[in-house]
């Protein structure tokens, strides 16, 4: 009880503090829609096309006719290129190069299994860690199978002509390929919402330190609280204001830019959640691992610029070059950013089960080492 | 007895800011605890309330011991920090109202206690004001609000009036003796000896971590009333004068502070005119002088060698 009145009180003044609400409000949201529209041209469909997959075809019969009018289709061909792989090994040195971003392979039999209505299915290949890019090439090939998967059972159904199903299928997919086409200010929505809530690690470093800046600590420490009440309540204030904040930008964005935030709006909060304890836990253990409160605080906002500039948060960095990408993925805010996309634009869902948990996994670390290194002193 | 210290030592360090004291307040008492800056208050306070662990001694509130009961006897204790403890952006409602609460104040009790306490610190009409708004002697009126909103059985003042106006300053003084007349029993912190001299009833006086003196106002004054106090404003000292006042029959100490002297005599000694002569014969001219009775910072004085302020 009394924890939750120090969350109370926590969040309260927080949102009291102007200034830096307005930094952590105003300036995303500007920069979101500046970088949105004067970045534009790198998300254009036309630049898009400099994603380029491979393509395998063992299957040589309708199916992969229909896949390649697909890829050739006027809304598709706009965001990817393809490269016919004579087979999978060289396929694979194309993705390592980063001269490709996936591999799609149309397995043997794959036609005849489908009209027998056995189990089939495409296979995707992407490389270890795979980026916004990629999630885009997962969520185009899923549209695909969709489109096939309901053509199937229409025809199981025994309905209309084969022929113009199929065409009718593809047309829909690619509707729905062009409605799924980020532009700039998708991305930067993503990315600067993951920024503002790793920039909440500054509350996690003063959560304890303001109290003692404060000396409101003197009263908190002679009061009959529990310690842990007190710090339980301040980081739980700390989340919070982090996490409203997230969505604040996630509403702003959505109404006044019409930005993309997917169908499935509850495991975006629930990754913004899962974020904002990573963020506050990881400046709170920075916060306790040094000793001056304005000395981790400005490391920490200097990391948060670095580890979003690595994630491509200023600027995709699968325009970099595969190395800088790779780089890219020891950033916090890849997890997050990462999960986001694959969320919105249909990525693999074990890939975002697997963000998610290593966020978690750093969320329990980050507190651990805080919990041990937390000093109960009031000077 | 609300306080029981046996033997406290503190240190930081190798630093020993509290040199084995000891000391015992009644119920009901304003006890005042004196000294000058680094003496050691501060730290003797907050090893009392359980913030500071000490390093030797026991200390007792309300007859019991801290480990253990810490949650039922803090909630008798009520603190007036030294430095503001208050969140600027929030308002003086919200600041009362929050630490009330972590007192498990709730409802219809907490909101009649916040009104008291606000009203009792003549801040009732500055109640939706955030606390960075007020001024000075208002912040210092907040910070007791904070302290006295669960009407605790032990008030302590650590330097409640530092740095504010005399109206403010009178305005807690009263409340202090009203605090005290509703029973709570009061450790008032200060080094003014006037405030000391006007609410406590008894005093322990504090130096370098030592407790130098104790007792009831007038057993301290009695300790010096075998001396005289006599302070000159003169137009120039040179140090030639101490050491030849010095010499004068009954004279115990001679002190000099700015362009002021005071000269601490054997009572009865009748050494004024050689003390006049000396200063004459340094050409140094008497602006003023004045012969005083003993006050709690002649107390000082005798015990230190110093003032209580520099
Ligand atoms: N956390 C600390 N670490 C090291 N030394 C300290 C610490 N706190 C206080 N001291 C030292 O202990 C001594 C006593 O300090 P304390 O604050 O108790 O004095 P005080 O009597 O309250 O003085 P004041 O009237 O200025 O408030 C001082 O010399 C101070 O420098
Ligand atoms: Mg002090």
């Amino acid at each position: 009880m009394k924890a939750l009145n120090i969350a109370y009180y926590t969040i309260l003044r927080n949102f009291r503090d102007y200034k830096t609400l307005l930094l952590m409000l105003a300036l995303p949201i500007m920069l979101i829609a500046t970088m949105g529209s004067a970045l534009g041209s790198v998300f254009t469909p036309g630049d898009m096309s400099v994603t380029t997959i491979c393509y395998l075809d063992e299957d040589k019969g309708f199916m992969s006719q229909s896949f390649e009018e697909f890829l050739e289709s006027e809304e598709i061909s706009k965001m990817m290129q393809y490269k016919t792989a004579a087979s999978k090994e060289e396929a694979f040195e194309l993705i390592k190069d980063g001269r490709a971003v996936a591999l799609i392979v149309l397995p043997a039999n794959l036609s005849e299994d489908i009209q027998k209505g056995g189990k089939a299915s495409i296979e995707v290949y992407n490389s270890k860690y795979s980026s916004f890019r990629e999630s885009i090439v997962q969520s185009t090939i899923n549209g695909f199978v969709n489109g096939t998967n309901a053509q199937l059972v229409l025809r199981q159904m025994g309905a209309v002509s084969q022929e113009y199903e199929m065409f009718d299928n593809i047309e829909e997919t690619a509707v729905t390929a062009e409605g799924n086409a980020p532009r700039a200010i998708d991305y930067y929505a993503v990315t600067m919402l993951v920024m503002t809530i790793m920039y909440g690690t500054g509350y996690g470093n003063f959560a304890m330190k303001e109290e003692k800046r404060l000396n409101t600590s003197i009263r908190l420490a002679s009061a009959p609280v529990n310690y842990l009440e007190v710090v339980l309540g301040k980081l739980a204030g700390s989340v919070v204001s982090v996490f409203l904040q997230g969505m604040v930008i996630i509403a702003f964005t959505k109404l006044v830019f019409n930005v993309n935030w997917g169908g499935s709006l509850g495991l975006i909060i629930f990754v913004c959640f899962s974020a904002s304890l990573m963020s506050v836990g990881l400046g709170m253990m920075v916060s306790n691992l040094g000793k001056n409160p304005q000395a981790t605080g400005g490391l920490l906002n200097l990391g948060v610029s670095i580890t979003t500039f690595l994630a491509g948060g200023y600027f995709p960095s699968s325009q970099m070059g595969p190395a800088m990408e790779k780089l890219g993925h020891i950033s916090p805010n890849y997890l997050a950013q990462q999960a986001m996309f694959n969320t919105i634009y249909g990525g693999s869902t074990a890939q975002t089960t697997n963000l998610i948990i290593t966020i978690w996994a750093i969320v329990i670390a980050a507190f651990i080492i805080a919990g041990l290194t937390e000093r109960r002193s009031a000077n | 007895m609300v306080v029981e210290i046996k033997d406290l030592v503190k240190r930081y360090g190798d630093f020993l800011a509290v040199d084995n004291i000891s000391l015992s307040i009644d119920d009901g008492e304003i006890f005042g605890l004196l000294g000058p800056n680094g003496a050691g208050k501060t730290t003797a306070i907050n090893c009392m309330i359980g913030m500071q662990k000490q390093d030797k001694g026991q200390i007792k509130l309300f007859g019991q011991d801290f480990t253990g009961r810490e949650g039922s006897i803090k909630k008798e204790i009520g603190i007036v920090p030294q430095d503001l403890a208050l969140y600027w952006d929030l308002t003086c409602y919200e600041n009362v109202s929050f630490f009330a609460k972590l007192y498990g104040l709730k409802d219809g009790l907490l909101r009649s206690r916040v009104q008291e306490a606000l009203e009792f610190t003549g801040l009732w009409d500055r109640r939706k004001d955030l606390a960075k708004k007020l001024s000075g002697g208002m912040k210092r009126r907040l910070n007791i609000a904070c302290a006295i909103v669960h009407q605790p059985k032990l008030i302590i003042m650590d330097e409640p009036t530092v740095g504010i106006d005399p109206q403010s300053r009178n305005h807690i003084l009263q409340s202090v003796k009203e605090l005290n007349k509703k029973g709570s029993t009061i450790i008032y912190t200060s080094h003014y000896m006037e405030e000391v001299e006007e609410l406590c009833s008894r005093i322990a006086i504090m130096d370098h971590g030592k407790l130098i003196a104790k007792g009831t106002k007038e057993e301290l004054k009695a300790f010096i009333t075998v001396e005289e106090k006599t302070e000159f404003e003169l137009s120039s000292v040179n140090y030639t004068i101490t050491d030849t006042v010095k010499q004068v029959s009954g004279v115990k100490d001679c002190v000099v502070d700015g362009s002021r002297l005071t000269v601490i005599s054997e009572k009865n000694s009748r050494n004024l005119s050689k003390i006049i002569d000396c200063i004459s014969a340094a050409e140094a001219d008497i602006l003023s002088m004045n012969i005083e009775k003993p006050t709690l910072e002649t107390v000082f004085l005798t015990l230190t060698g110093r003032t209580l302020r520099d």
